[in-house]
């Protein structure tokens, strides 16, 4: 019975999709306001008929109601209760369930949260947002539907994919999803905007938080991709480019470039067509990674099941959707065409390199992604595109931008001159040059690469620092000026602090990274790094649905106790996969990775491994934690951003027209009321229009 | 006291450290053995070399693996043959021209630069040049930007209006 | 007009996405194809020779047209291909050569005893190194080799009835025919 409701309820969710793109449009056509009023009901009747339909489907899964054929196959009896509520996205069928449902809360959240957005572009955006749901759930409905019976009933499940039985892997896919889908609000407001012809500063500003928050759960989530696949594929990479690591990385690095020229179109009404563009490209890309990840088009480390005909259907709907929206754009781009003028040293500028060079890189991978295919499809042979290529490209074109980072973040608006900056500038970079120097020199051996690697790092912190300093520098009272700067400077700051210690992470694991693949005794010990393993040989241990190897090392440092590590070779009952299980001692400065290969002339019987050798992998890899680290410092950034109380008081404002605005935008909104306003409620982008007004070098100096 | 006991106490905590520390010694001082590496190198050269190429090239039989990353029967005869051919000082280049002439370019993670994969090696860095001059021609053109601030006014009474 | 710019883009994708749909990104072509294959010397597994060969080699067979079949007791999909090989052996059409890739000859020979041996000779390749060279990367493998002792085809995987009469058959046919 509760698999029916479930199927009964998304097809209930199908025509309020249905109901909720074309009233509206109908409505808006023929001028009826009850109509256009509709979209926002029936986007709340959709998101609670979703979000039944995929309780259902849980519950199908915590009570092993095997007779549903994506239950069978995905869970069994011996899973613990979480793998069973995380097993529900343990397959396509529900994998494609958890990104309907992911879509239908950001549309309730837009139908509930935007109530100060005028009700004719409200409603557009949530037809726009109705007509994705609709081509989901047809998707969900015709190709992958999660609730079809099987006879006769199987007595148990085929159970979850080994891989996927570990908590990050549990949470990965809802905040990836969330990142993902999060896009369709700012791709939305784009459409919106593209119908009606205009994009203004209010619009805009609206854009801002919803994508804000969609590029932070989209950063947690590759993040935890990354760590997942650390600690979980046993040979200690943390980024492999992948195509399904691509798939999420296109749609971030756009992304950042929409989050940054949404900064530009909002303060000073510039690169609204190109704002535009990026906003459906960041969706599309989104689009595009379920595609490629769900049609089987390329191979990939993460073995989905792929499917011809589910391809087909989200190509279909991959040129209904972009092609329409890219063909929509063609037509109306012009009329959001502004001539405001900036020159080559200013804010715009800044932005605009790092559109550039955010937008080159995305492509890179695109085309790193995509080549095999290009030329498999020309019959011009095979080729593999992997980690030595994506390397070559990615740090000439990513350098540039955290070397400007620092520097783009302070110039003024409009026009800048680099030239009373020129001595700061010099004495950072040789600052800069000093410390990074000194800090290798605090390394176990002297490399250029790291002098490079930390000098980058030292200079995106010290710029980005200075940024904070020079946005206080002539204020009578230091300490509260800091105090009252804007959550959104500070998210920024954060975030761009969050790429320095990203820097140093990347550059010193790639280069002091030390492993080493041993054949080891019980009783043989090995050193790395400093550090003294000390192989005390294998026993059996039983887990809840697996039996394990398990080693021994005890790990010690100039004869003191560090710790054990206690590595696993697990064979999962059901399935019978082999996974390695690695064994992490985390450090800030260090992580000590021990991954247990293959036993090595066992003599039989389970009993006697412990006197067997076993082939065992070792890695010493400082500083490997700073990588994620740094990239939830961004995150983190996002989040402080996107909770700027200037967003909300400054959103109601435009309801409320005599609001006056607080914080250093006083100025400005005294002169310019309305545009005051809307030039205080600046996001990442700081130190602008109004911080500038109060020394009168800002743009308004006249 | 047993191995297993050992490390049991490791994981126990700080009360007993002193006491563990001197088993420790004890325990390194006579049954301590150098392991040895599951592929041995006569020079950290070699090591490096086969470390690199290792991770270059890809595990045929995978998904998408490298031969470092993977546990394939294949992939293990694959890096017992990278490793002979290292240490009969064999240079990259001979040992990928070894694989690619079994497997073809397939094989490699970091593709050939030839004349079908000339657009893959050069697409992002024409793309970063037509890029940033384009920035400055955008900008750059627009250099004679009047000193008052009467266009940005206009922006901003036309964002008034559309209010 | 530029703002077109990005829909032609995407478009010219599309089709390669579609295109890519039909391809299958892990079939590899052999990097033999039309190349001399490489030269090797092996034992045959002993039982199942006939006469006094106890050594094979690829130039054994040449003047013939031949297929080197690889497999091995240890593959799974070997079996589900075995009823099509001893098919095409019945024919008698040309010499069906079985490249037992590392296997243990007792388990070849119980193998071959259970589900017949429709191979001429079985060379033993028993380290993976004869495999290495021919660049198998999944058994089952089959390869048509010409009269002069080149790679004119590779099956990867295993072979079914449709690759036999569409592919392999049409092409022994035409190797048959020509003089070299």
């Amino acid at each position: 019975m509760i698999p029916e409701l479930g199927q009964f309820a998304l097809v209930l969710a199908l025509s309020a999709a249905i109901v909720q793109f074309a009233v509206p449009l109908i409505g808006l056509a023929t001028r009826t306001p009850a109509w256009i009023g509709m979209a926002r009901s029936a986007a709340q009747t959709q998101f609670m008929l979703v979000a039944l339909s995929y309780a259902c489907l849980t519950y199908s899964f915590i009570t092993h109601d095997f007779s549903v054929s994506y239950v069978a196959q995905t869970s069994n009896t011996q899973l613990p209760l979480i793998y069973r509520i995380s097993g529900v996205w343990g397959g396509h069928e529900g994998s494609i369930l958890l990104w309907v449902f992911v879509l239908a809360a950001w549309t309730y959240a837009v139908a509930i949260f935007n109530r100060a957005v005028p009700a004719d572009l409200h409603a557009r955006v949530l037809a726009v947002m109705g007509m994705i749901s609709t081509g989901f759930l047809l998707f969900v409905l015709l190709t992958s539907n999660p609730f079809a019976r099987q006879f006769p009933i199987p007595l148990d499940g085929n159970s979850l994919n080994p891989l996927l039985q570990d908590p990050g892997m549990a949470i990965h896919p809802p905040l990836l999803y969330m990142g993902y889908v999060g896009f369709s609000v700012a791709f939305a407001f784009a459409v919106a905007a593209l119908i009606s012809g205009k994009l203004d500063m209010a619009t805009v500003r609206w854009m801002r938080p919803w994508t804000n928050v969609a590029w932070l759960f989209l950063t947690l989530g590759i993040t935890l991709g990354s760590f997942w696949a650390y600690y979980e594929l046993g040979w200690g990479g943390w980024w492999f480019w992948d195509p399904v690591e691509n798939a999420s990385f296109m749609p971030w690095l756009a992304g950042t470039a929409l989050l940054h020229s949404l900064a530009a179109s909002e303060k000073r009404g510039v690169f609204k067509a190109w704002t535009v563009l990026l906003a459906v490209t960041a969706f599309s890309l989104s689009l595009l990674g379920t595609f490629l990840v769900r049609s089987g088009v390329l191979t990939s480390v993460h073995a989905f099941a792929s499917d011809p005909e589910r391809g087909l259907f989200i190509l279909l709907f991959l040129l209904l959707v972009v092609g329409g929206s890219l063909l929509l754009f063609a037509f109306r781009a012009s009329s959001l065409q502004t001539n405001n003028q900036f020159a080559l040293v200013s804010r715009e500028s800044g932005l605009l390199f790092n559109n550039v060079l955010l937008i080159v890189a995305c492509a890179s991978v695109l085309i790193g992604t995509l080549y095999p295919l290009f030329l498999d499809a020309l019959g011009l042979g095979k080729i593999s595109v992997g980690a030595p290529w994506f390397n070559f490209v990615f740090i000439p074109v990513t350098a540039p931008l955290a070397l400007m980072v620092g520097i783009g973040a302070m110039l003024n608006w409009k026009r800048d001159s680099l030239g009373s900056h020129k001595i700061v500038f010099t004495v950072l970079a040789i600052l800069t040059i000093v410390t990074a120097v000194a800090l290798t020199m605090l390394l176990p051996h002297f490399h250029f690469g790291a002098v490079l690697g930390i000098g980058l790092a030292v200079w995106v912190t010290v710029t980005t620092l200075y940024g904070l300093v020079y946005r206080v520098r002539n204020k009578r009272k230091k300490l509260y000026a800091l105090t009252h700067t804007p959550a959104a400077f500070w998210g920024m700051t954060l975030a761009h602090l969050g790429i320095a210690v990203f820097t140093v992470g990347v550059a010193l694991v790639s280069l002091y990274n030390t492993e080493t693949d041993l054949r080891m005794e019980p009783g043989d010990s090995h050193e790395i790094g400093g550090y003294n393993f000390l192989f005390e040989g294998a026993r059996q241990v039983r887990g809840p649905n697996y039996s394990a190897a398990e080693g021994r090392l005890v790990v010690t440092r100039d004869n003191e106790p560090v710790t054990v590590l206690k590595p696993q070779k697990r064979i999962y009952d059901v399935r019978r996969d082999t996974m390695t299980e690695a064994s992490i001692d985390a450090g800030l400065t260090r992580d000590l990775f021990a991954a247990l290969g293959e036993p090595l002339e066992t003599t039989g019987s389970n009993r006697e491994m412990i006197e067997g050798a076993w082939s065992v992998r070792l890695y010493h890899k400082p500083f490997i934690r700073w990588i994620w680290f740094g990239a939830v410092l961004m995150a983190l950034g996002g989040m402080l951003a996107a909770s700027d109380r200037r967003y909300r008081v400054a959103s109601r404002s435009v309801a409320a027209p005599a609001r006056k605005d607080t914080g250093s935008s006083v100025t400005d909104s005294s002169a310019i009321p309305a545009a005051g306003r809307l030039a205080g409620a600046g996001g990442v982008d700081g130190p602008g229009l109004g911080g500038r007004g109060l020394d009168g070098r800002g743009a308004l100096e006249s | 006291m047993s191995r297993s006991h050992l490390s049991e106490v490791v994981a126990g905590g700080n009360t007993i450290r002193a006491f563990l520390l001197v088993l420790v010694s004890l325990f390194a001082s006579f049954a301590s053995f150098a392991a040895s590496e599951s592929r041995q190198f006569d020079n950290d050269e070699q090591r490096a070399l086969y470390l690199k190429l290792i991770n270059e090239f890809r595990c045929l039989k995978c998904q998408n693996q490298n031969l470092a990353g993977s546990s394939a029967a294949l992939a293990g005869d694959l890096k017992d043959e990278i490793h002979s051919m290292v240490l009969d000082n064999k240079s990259g280049a001979d040992i990928s021209d070894y694989l690619v002439a079994r497997y073809g370019d397939f094989v490699r993670y970091r593709p050939p630069f030839k004349l079908t994969t000339i657009v893959l090696w050069l697409a992002p860095f024409l793309m970063m040049i037509v890029g940033v001059w384009s920035l400055t021609r955008f900008a750059g053109g627009r250099t004679a930007v009047p000193d008052t601030a009467s266009d940005e006014e206009l922006a901003r009474a036309r964002s008034l209006l559309e209010d | 007009m530029r703002y077109l710019a990005p829909l032609v883009v995407f478009l010219i994708m599309s089709g390669f996405l579609a295109r890519g749909l039909w391809l299958d990104p892990r079939e590899l072509p052999s990097a033999l194809l039309d190349k001399p294959a490489p030269k090797f010397s092996i034992p045959v597994l002993t039982a199942s020779t006939e006469g006094a060969v106890s050594q094979f080699s690829p130039d054994d067979m040449l003047g013939q047209v031949w297929i080197l079949n690889v497999w091995a007791s240890w593959c799974g999909a070997c079996t589900i291909e075995h009823p099509v090989i001893e098919r095409l052996a019945s024919q008698q059409l040309l010499p069906i050569i079985g490249l037992n890739y590392k296997d243990q000859d007792l388990a070849a020979q119980q193998w071959l005893n259970r589900f017949g041996d429709p191979y001429t000779h079985v060379p033993v390749d028993a380290d993976g190194k004869v495999g290495i060279d021919w660049g198998v990367y999944g058994v089952p493998e089959t390869f048509v080799m010409d009269k002069s002792g080149n790679v004119r085809y590779k099956h990867v995987g295993p072979v079914d009835q449709e690759a036999i009469d569409q592919t392999i058959l049409p092409l022994v046919k035409r190797l048959q025919e020509s003089p070299t």
